[in-house]
């Protein structure tokens, strides 16, 4: 018995191609979308771009960034090294308080 | 080596749905109806849905009346070529359900309606854009 899903895969992959990458534009790009809502959008853009980082961080195919929606790798570059200095940041102060706090527990 | 100052978009066909394919040079005339997405390299002219993404790639060309139930990447041509730059292709009506984005190497002659246009600089919309609205939108159906 042939499996349907991987045979209309293998001919998606060999008529349509492998996945490929395409430069769309300058980053700075020109938005025309209605008013409403727009800062909402923005930050959701914003948000979407911090979990393309974030999944980045563990994938070293840097996660599904610009897959259906084009991207801007500068942007994306800077928001992964935001990430991993706030993580080291957020390391550094558990780590302190977790010293403190056993300090006041053991040393009286 | 990509130029980190443009975006990028990354088209997997397999993850995108894109299981149709017109090559570069191939030109289709007629009525039709693609379930999935299609990546049109050459030219496509005639009436038509979509049920799903569009790419259409550089120099390829779409000509007619089209819905899109999808996306719509736009590197190359929509419309017929014009004699002048103020000349629009009248025959030329495509509706995108998602989003339309319009790399800096496309061109469109024709009307182009979209729920939502990101465009990059370069781009030309020598026609006109019309925003489509949620009441205007078709219903989806999805099946099990």
């Amino acid at each position: 018995m042939q499996d349907r899903e991987a045979i209309d895969r293998y001919f998606t992959e060999q008529v349509v191609g492998e996945p490929v990458v395409v430069e769309m534009g300058p980053s700075a790009g020109i938005r025309r979308e209605p008013a409403r809502g727009l800062r909402l959008h923005l930050l959701e853009a914003q948000a979407e771009l911090l979990g393309h980082a974030a999944r980045g961080l563990v994938s070293p195919l840097q996660g599904d960034a610009g897959l259906g929606q084009p991207v801007s790798t500068h942007a994306l570059a800077r928001a992964r090294r935001r990430l991993l200095v706030l993580a080291l940041v957020g390391i550094l102060a558990l780590w302190s308080a977790l010293l403190w706090w056993l300090f006041e527990r053991f040393a009286r | 080596m990509l130029d980190k100052t443009q975006d990028t978009l990354v088209i997997d066909p397999v993850k995108m749905n894109i299981v149709n394919r017109i090559a570069a040079d191939t030109v289709l005339a007629g009525d039709f109806l693609f379930k999935g997405g299609v990546l049109l390299q050459g030219t496509l002219q005639g009436v038509g849905e979509i049920a799903g993404r569009l790419v259409v790639w550089h120099d390829a060309r779409l000509i007619g009346r089209f819905r899109i139930l999808g996306d719509l990447y736009l590197l190359g041509q929509l419309g017929e070529a014009t004699e002048t730059e103020d000349d629009v292709d009248e025959g030329t009506e495509i509706e995108c359900q998602g989003t339309a984005y319009v790399a800096s190497s496309g061109v469109s002659t024709g009307t182009l309606i979209a729920a939502k246009l990101r465009m990059y600089d370069g781009a030309v919309l020598q026609g006109p854009f019309r925003t489509l609205r949620h009441g205007q939108s078709l219903p989806i159906l999805h099946g099990d």
